[in-house]
């Protein structure tokens, strides 16, 4: 049987009839809402977050593609140079090549990344839903496979690393990891906002296109990360702050 | 000795303990300051035992203006050499001096001094802080800083933490403030080893009174031996304020408090949670309160300021806003808190 190609399981993804458990999530637009910040300003914010937190998840998603893509069986390491071994598991860890690593040193350079624990939940939440799905769609597949193993023996997985797996397992090529995560977010916020504030519908979806246009120019640099390092490390403080300060209200439409 | 330092350098609360200098036998390669040596002419390894000591209470020297020059700013805390000695503290001076204010057998504390006007265009400030094993080290500013318009030259501000095992680093910086026309790239990289301790304290500020300030790129990246902690890169440019990042807030004040990885195992990596910085070593100085692992942080009681706790342990409370006096962030200069 032929696989679907690369673009048709982008718009998959990126579709919100796609059963992922998406639709919960605002993609930070209620807590900003919540936390005082006028309709007017969320395309500066969608802005703002084309070229910031939607960079450190893509980048996320790049590296665990280049890590996973071609794996056998068995937890994946990675070389700076983006080969990947299927070697299982047993290595010591002091005797792994310099440079090395593996899907949990990229869990770890996303977490440190991700300093606002309620923005670490909502995504890790968003993962399991997009594990759910890959695990049905690609079971064979041994990117999906090795994130199962990872989950059954390390908890849930961020939304960008499952994203990457489902990358590494169906050929998307990393600049459209890229973009399919920004627009992801972009949307995910326009398609809230319009749950939360009457608004001609079609205003928020030039907002989208902007906030992808907008990330365009880092497109080509996030595609590049080969190492966890190479992540970048974008942050947006005042997010954060708003993301902490809803997950502790009773009264909200979305999960984050 | 302290008593030789201006009134300005005292700390809040001078050690009161705080050996009599005088009676410490002399280190064998104290040569005479203020001189300091030339830090060109060293190895790009910075082997710190090239570094004479520092005699306490060395005056202040005015350093020669010389933008440009990557000088570096050294300062090292090493284990005393003999039992009821004090810890050795050596420094070097850059384009900011460091001077000693005070220590005892495990502790330092030394106060980094602007040797001139300061950040200028083409400025490169490069602070570096070594501290041994179960030394700890309380760094103060004595005045804030001010990076100036650069007319179209950048300026760079970087510090590089070393900390050994079960070492302690307490930094509270003075603002950094951001003038209109000032283009600055300001990193903080913080290696520590097991059980380090590591409390900093930055506050930046876009633009002085009645300026919406310059352009700054702010990147923390804080890693212990398991791998990163904390690693965050913040862009911010006042005439050009983003929702989200910092919206309209000309503060951005950011108390950090993390250690590295406890001797045992550095607990789930891949998971949630992971070791907490509150496992009853904090001792009643921390400010951060008591916390299990699992437990959130109690209600902070710091108006608008937002306690974030990381992933692998440690926490990152900040507070936004639109000026230095309203913050309700502390890390005051509190002689002796790094230490265990």
């Amino acid at each position: 049987m032929t696989s679907a190609h690369a673009l048709s399981v982008a718009m998959l993804l990126a579709d919100a009839r796609l059963p992922s458990g998406g639709h919960a999530h605002s993609a930070s637009l209620e807590p900003a809402l919540l936390g005082g910040m006028p309709t007017s300003e969320v395309p500066a914010w969608l802005f703002g977050r084309a070229t910031t937190v939607s960079l450190v998840e893509a980048g996320t998603a790049v590296v665990t593609a280049r890590l996973l893509a071609g794996t056998a069986v068995g937890e994946p390491r990675g070389t700076p140079g983006g080969t990947a071994v299927g070697e299982p598991r047993g290595v010591p860890d002091g005797v792994r090549p310099a440079g090395a690593f593996d899907l949990a040193d990229v869990v770890r350079a996303w977490a440190a990344r991700t300093p606002a624990p309620a923005l670490r939940d909502a995504a890790r939440l968003l993962g399991r839903g997009y594990l759910r799905l890959a695990r049905t769609l690609w079971a064979d597949a041994p990117a999906v496979r090795a994130l199962v193993a990872h989950d059954a023996a390390h908890g849930p997985l961020p939304r960008a690393v499952v994203l990457g797996a489902v990358a590494a397992a169906t050929g998307l090529p990393a600049a459209d990891t890229v973009r399919l995560t920004v627009y992801d977010d972009a949307q995910t916020a326009a398609s809230a906002l319009l749950k939360l504030e009457p608004l001609d519908p079609v205003t928020p979806a030039r907002w989208v296109l902007e906030a992808c246009a907008a990330a365009e120019q880092h497109v080509l640099r996030v595609a590049a990360c080969t190492t966890p390092e190479d992540i970048p490390a974008s942050g947006s403080p005042q997010t954060e702050g708003w993301a902490q300060a809803h997950a502790l209200l009773s009264q909200r439409l979305f999960r984050a | 000795m302290p008593d030789a330092l201006p009134d300005a350098l005292m700390p809040d609360a001078p050690m009161p303990d705080a050996p009599d200098p005088d009676a410490l036998p002399d280190a064998p390669d104290s040569n005479a300051l203020p001189e300091a040596p030339d830090l060109d002419a060293l190895p790009d390894a910075p082997d710190p035992d090239a570094l004479p000591e520092v005699p306490d209470g060395s005056p202040t020297t005015a350093v020669p203006r010389a933008p440009s020059t990557p000088r570096v700013t050294r300062v090292a805390v090493e284990r005393p050499t003999g039992f009821g000695a004090p810890v050795r503290v050596r420094t070097s001076d850059g384009l900011l001096a460091a001077r000693l204010v005070a220590r005892d057998g495990t502790r330092a504390e030394v106060a980094l001094v602007a040797g001139g006007a300061m950040l200028l265009g083409g400025d490169h400030v490069i602070v570096s802080v070594r501290v041994d094993p179960g030394c700890a080290l309380t760094l103060t500013d004595v005045g804030g800083t001010v990076a100036y318009d650069g007319d179209g030259k950048a300026c760079r501000w970087d510090a590089d933490i070393r900390l050994g095992p079960g070492a302690g680093l307490t930094w509270a910086g003075l603002p950094f403030v951001v003038a209109s026309g000032a283009d600055v790239r300001r990193t903080t990289t913080a290696r520590l080893a097991t059980d380090a301790r590591l409390t900093l304290r930055e506050t930046v500020v876009l633009g002085r009174s009645g300026e919406c300030g310059g352009r700054i790129t702010l990147r923390t990246d804080v890693a212990d031996d398991v791998g990163p902690i904390l690693v965050e890169e913040l862009t911010a440019a006042g005439d050009h304020p983003v929702p989200g990042v910092l919206g309209d807030h000309a503060v951005i004040d950011t108390v950090t408090d993390v250690r590295g990885s406890p001797p045992d195992g550095p607990g789930d990596p891949g998971g949630p949670g992971g070791p907490d910085s509150s496992d009853g070593r904090g001792g009643p100085d921390s400010f951060d309160g008591p916390g299990g692992p699992d437990r959130p942080a109690p209600a902070p009681d710091l108006d608008g300021a937002v306690t974030l706790r990381l992933d692998r342990g440690g926490t990152l409370t900040r507070w936004l806003g639109p000026a230095t006096h309203l913050s309700p962030l502390d890390l005051a200069p509190d002689f002796g808190s790094a230490g265990q």
